[in-house]
């Protein structure tokens, strides 16, 4: 009784809304008539107002006419062999009779085969109704969902099966001759959104659910699915098969149009393409003939009017893009490849050929830079329509403007250098035109990696400071980490006390290969020149860029030694300057050359290459150095001519018998524990790590006047990179002679556990290496019983787990004999 | 009519009782850290539209313990929550569904499971469907293990930060009520004929929304919809006249709250009480709430349906 109160109350109610509200089209159609002077005609073939919304649309299985269906709404329309004109209204099944007036559509299908000539609708009060298209009425009404079908399919195979998805969450099977479905599919959700007949497979379907999964299912078991896809999170709206039935496309709430493997039952999708708005419509385009298809168009369900056509090959952007829809589209449907039919809210019906729509791609920017670690810089660019023009370069003081700004040179270098690419075929390590543009990779750090695991292996580290420095001056100038070696150099001569020095001086104990010419000039002379060298450099550093930039059509060589001449200056100025105030070495970046990191490894590329050139570039040098100068050295040099390399290694240890008589003559002895500490902060300053960890290491047993964190974090950031790079030894070796606090974090043979519950014993596994270990939140800190979370460690002895800045506090800030005893009451194992 | 049950079950420190606190009680999201764990089994009787009872069972509570006379309780369940702690190691949390759910179908085969897969704000989008087809393949093949294959277990993913809490829950009440599919029905026609974009009837209490018309449920047009709802309470209880009491109240008397806000993208959403605890909410263009009063009449036809449907019981 109750029940059949309830259906009488909805009928009622039904009569009540009947009355409709009168809103007419005209205003619609009347503002969508002044649109398409604007807009449609670009890209419409065609556009058309119908008399409401229209919500589904299906072609007739010729594609010569095809059926709308909507609110009040359900018309045959002819596809016209002229396709510029629209449609022709053909039949309108609405029309008259007043007891049909209230049939709303969500879903429309024409039939096939022998069912060709019946059209079948779904209505969100649950009937599927059958029309004949002959007589232009309803000739059967199923009403066994209880509520809203949401689609419809028919067979391609049996062409009297059509299948309805419903809002209940049932897939029924109807053979329409027959009164009462003949299958019923459960699918554990609570909506079917969509379902469709594989296009190969007679007996199979897929069906949407709002779940968000999509299953498979067999027309011949109704149990089970045979295949359950987790597709979307949320909603699952719209499926669609390829038509050769190999491929499956689903989209849902989340903004996603994933491709499934169906037939291979694979569960993870073959491809995801994410869209700016929930996707209510997928449908995959008609293949030419063999072709096999890879184009799929979509549409939204609110926020975005367009339609996407989007090639799965390249799931970032849309390949065409129709925006002139302006309200949310509600079907869209492939006529013919290229062409495709779809409707929107407001019911505009619309035929568009998409190969004419707008393409993102075409607009995009196509110029990248990218930076990778190891210190090579990548780029692709369009080719440039004037190779002259060169963007400006910003000369800045810092270290990252100074990259960008080489970045920038590289840039505007590379389409200059496509024609001399034969000449300079080391620049680039890579370069390879990509359709209009042009991709290179180039390295400009070439050996850092490979110079920072020599140093690593090889820095003498500890024993008497002035022979290490020696040693460790030696090595990074032979890897060409030329700061390192002005550096230690610089330490060399610091750690000599005075009277050393002199007799250094005179005793030539500091056996550089050819330094015997260089020392017969006097010292004087040589400060004179390398004060004004340096003062030159100054001119020569900034104009860097712009010799880099217009010695492109110069040979690279002259490239080269000007700027290792421009080094040499630069470092032997930048100790002077040094020696003069060395606490104040840190704005030593202030006014010098750009591009310091890079600055060795740089000269070393540019230079060996021209190995070939090198007399006549290396006459070149001498002649701009001799005519400021006209000095002993630059001879000396050229005598040794055919040593190239050799030469400039002279040259250096000129460099520095000048700057050692400048320490001698002019600076006041400065103590060697401020150059230390100076030269530590100017290697924290420039984050060289290695330098910075390795001096300090060296001279450990100094009172140096750094925080003592900044200095653990100097070396732990070391031990770090080593552990990172592999080398173990090195880094156990850093860490056994260095402070308590390192020690403590990487020595320590920390357990493991996990999830293990109210274990009183402490675990003895001995798993991990690293200081962050993560625990179960299980368990409790043996200091301060709270939860244990964030960085946690163990005691050394007993593997108790506590937190580590409660460990630490025990183990460091207590002063007492107590601290080293484990701090859990009653364990008494000396921990520490 | 006994008020339907529902249990929220799931290993401790899940989010059982945050759940709770957030739907029922609106406590902010962000004040449930500081949640005590529950130590003995709450019920909570939740008087709104329809009555339902929420229990919270704490997590280190085994309930199938001989204690607990499981039996009684279970075979007046309407739904069953399990949550799953989607940030932690969910295998034991699995293992415990399973047994769980075996145990329950075995007594009450009716149930509702309903697995909320929680706090999920933390996790990628990839990672929520991963862990998401994880579960439900992990719960599929344990099941189908036992024979129980076609135990209907539906999976939500939830978080209390944002509204997915609200509409898993929407999902699992609108399971608990019977008038149901005609609810629904009432609301197509009312929006195919009131050219309405969205229309939710929601309860005022907990924002959880009781029906919607068939088309999707989008995330913004319920999120709106729902803060809309809190606007108009806190508004309604600034400026509004005293209300009088439901005992008080003719039974027949229709509630007089309605509110309209024109949105600046051109839409128009609209409240209309339906009873005292219910409230319709729709989402209408600009263009078509020309004739309002035509859309008037239509939402006082639909709340004398909604008053008949459910006054019947």
């Amino acid at each position: 009784m109750v029940s059949r109160n309830l259906l009488i109350i909805a009928l009622m109610s039904k009569s009540y809304l009947s009355s409709r509200p009168a809103i007419s089209y005209s205003k619609v159609a009347a503002t969508y008539s002044s649109r398409a002077q604007k807009n449609l005609s670009e890209y419409q073939d065609w556009a058309f107002q119908t008399q409401g919304s229209v919500n589904s649309l299906s072609p007739s299985p010729d594609f010569t006419k095809f059926a709308i269906a909507g609110r009040e709404l359900l018309e045959i329309l002819a596809l016209n062999a002229n396709p510029v004109r629209p449609p022709i209204r053909i039949k309108n099944f609405s029309s008259g009779n007043a007891q049909e007036k209230n049939t709303s559509c969500n879903d429309v299908k024409w039939g096939n085969d022998f069912s060709e000539n019946y059209l079948f609708t779904c209505s969100p009060l649950g009937d599927l109704n059958v029309w004949d298209i002959d007589l232009g009425q309803n000739i059967s009404k199923f009403t066994e969902h209880s509520r809203a079908i949401h689609s419809i399919d028919v067979s391609k195979f049996h062409s009297s099966y059509v299948l309805t998805a419903s809002q209940d969450g049932l897939t029924k099977l109807w053979d329409f001759r027959e009164s009462h479905s003949t299958q019923t599919f459960k699918g554990n959700s609570e909506a079917a959104r969509d379902v469709v007949f594989s296009p190969s497979e007679s007996n199979e379907f897929v069906v949407a659910y709002d779940n968000g999964t999509v299953q498979k299912w067999d027309l011949r078991y109704s149990k089970s699915p045979s295949l359950k896809l987790s597709a979307h999170n949320g909603v699952a709206l719209c499926i669609d098969y390829t038509p050769n039935g190999s491929l499956l496309a689903s989209c849902g709430r989340d903004k996603s149009i994933r491709i499934w493997d169906i037939n291979n039952n694979q569960r993870k999708a073959i491809s995801t393409i994410n869209t700016i708005a929930p996707v209510n419509l997928v449908r995959w385009e008609p293949a030419e003939v063999n072709n096999a298809t890879c184009r799929l168009a979509s549409s939204s369900l609110l926020g975005d009017n367009s339609i996407n056509v989007w090639d799965i090959r390249r799931p970032y952007v849309p390949h065409r893009s129709l925006n002139h829809h302006e309200n949310n589209v509600t079907a869209l449907q492939w006529i013919s490849p290229n062409v495709l039919l779809s409707s929107s809210r407001d019911g505009v019906l619309s035929q568009s050929r998409v190969n004419d729509a707008k393409s993102y791609i075409d607009i995009m920017p196509s110029s990248a830079v990218s930076w990778s670690t190891n210190g090579s810089i990548t780029f692709s660019s369009n080719n440039l329509k004037n190779p002259n023009l060169r963007p400006p370069v910003n000369r800045t003081s810092s270290r990252e403007s100074n990259i960008s700004s080489l970045k920038t040179a590289l840039q505007a270098k590379q389409p200059i250098q496509e024609t001399h690419l034969k000449q300079t075929p080391a620049n680039f390590e890579f370069s390879y035109p990509v359709k209009n543009h042009q991709l290179a990779i180039t390295s400009i750090f070439p050996n850092t990696s490979h110079q920072f695991v020599q140093l690593a292996k090889s820095y003498q580290l500890s024993g008497e400071t002035n022979t290490a420095c020696q040693r460790n001056a030696r090595l990074a100038y032979q890897l060409g980490a030329y700061e390192a070696q002005a550096m230690w150099d610089f330490l060399f001569f610091s750690s000599l006390n005075l009277n050393h020095k002199e007799r250094f001086l005179a005793k030539d104990d500091y056996d550089f290969p050819f330094s015997d010419e260089s020392r017969s000039v006097s010292t004087q002379n040589k400060s004179e020149r390398s004060r004004r060298s340096s003062f030159e450099s100054e001119g020569l550093s900034d104009d860097y860029f712009e010799s880099l930039l217009s010695s492109s059509s110069l040979s690279s060589s002259i490239l080269s030694v000007d700027y290792e001449d421009n080094l040499d200056k630069a470092v032997s100025k930048s100790i002077n300057q040094r020696s003069d105030h060395p606490t104040s070495m840190r704005s030593r970046k202030d006014g010098n050359p750009p591009f310091q990191g890079g600055r060795g490894s740089i000269t070393s590329l540019h230079f060996f290459d021209s190995i070939g050139s090198n007399v006549s570039a290396h006459s070149q040098y001498d002649m701009s150095n001799s005519l400021h100068q006209g000095s002993v050295t630059s001879a000396s040099i050229k005598s040794r001519d055919p040593a190239f390399s050799l030469g400039s290694l002279s040259r250096r240890t000129s460099y520095f018998h000048d700057q050692l008589s400048l320490v001698a003559e002019d600076a006041p002895p400065t103590d060697l524990v401020d150059v230390v500490t100076s030269s530590i902060i100017q290697c924290i300053d420039e984050s060289d790590v290695q330098t910075g960890a390795s001096v300090y290491l060296l001279f450990s047993a100094l009172p140096i006047n750094i925080p003592r964190p900044q200095l653990d974090d100097l070396i732990d950031s070391y031990v770090g990179l080593l552990r990172r790079m592999g080398m173990f030894c090195e880094a156990a070796y850093i860490v056994k002679h260095s402070s308590q606090v390192v020690k403590y974090k990487y020595s320590a043979n920390r357990d493991l556990s996990f999830g293990h519950k109210s274990n009183p014993k402490p675990y003895r596994q001995n798993v991990s290496f690293d200081g962050v270990n993560i625990y179960s939140k299980l368990e409790r800190c043996c200091f301060c019983e709270l939860p244990l979370n964030g960085v946690i460690t163990s005691c050394y002895g007993c593997g108790h787990l506590g937190h580590e800045s409660c460990l630490r506090e025990w183990f460091f800030n207590d002063s007492t004999e107590e601290c080293l005893i484990c701090p859990v009451p009653g364990c008494g194992q000396v921990c520490f | 009519m006994k008020p339907k049950r529902i249990i929220l079950m799931g290993l401790r420190r899940s989010g059982k009782s945050s759940i709770q606190k957030v739907v029922f009680y609106k406590m902010p999201p962000n004040e449930t850290l500081f949640l005590e764990s529950t130590a003995r089994l709450t019920q909570e009787h939740i008087s709104s539209f329809i009555d339902f009872s929420v229990w919270d069972f704490p997590g280190q509570v085994d309930v199938f313990d001989a204690a607990f006379d499981f039996e009684s309780i279970f075979i007046q369940v309407g739904a069953l929550i399990f949550v799953i702690d989607a940030q932690d190691d969910y295998l034991d949390a699995l293992a415990r569904l399973h047994v769980t759910v075996a145990r329950v179908v075995a007594i009450n085969p009716n149930i509702c499971i309903e697995v909320f897969i929680h706090k999920v704000d933390g996790l990628s989008d990839e990672f929520k469907i991963d862990t998401q087809r994880d579960i439900q393949q992990r719960t599929q093949d344990e099941l189908a293990d036992i024979g129980l294959e076609n135990v209907p277990i539906s999976f939500h993913l939830t978080s209390i930060f944002d509204h997915s809490i609200f509409e898993a829950f929407s999902r699992v009440i609108q399971k608990l009520i019977p008038q149901l599919p005609t609810l629904e029905n009432l609301l197509n026609i009312f929006c195919a004929n009131s050219l309405v974009e969205k229309a939710y009837v929601f309860d005022v209490l907990s924002k959880i929304y009781i029906a919607t018309d068939s088309s999707p449920v989008d995330v913004q047009s319920y999120e709106i919809c729902s803060d809309f709802i809190d606007v108009i309470l806190d508004i309604g209880s600034i400026y509004g006249g005293a209300r009088q009491k439901h005992s008080e109240r003719h039974p027949d008397a229709l509630d007089e709250t309605s509110s309209i806000i024109r949105l600046s993208n051109d839409l128009v959403l609209v409240l209309r009480e339906m009873n005292q605890y219910l409230a319709l909410v729709c989402i209408i263009r600009a263009d078509n709430f020309k004739k309002s009063g035509l859309i008037e009449y239509n939402v006082q036809c639909l709340q004398s349906a909604i008053q008949s449907l459910f006054s019947s019981k």
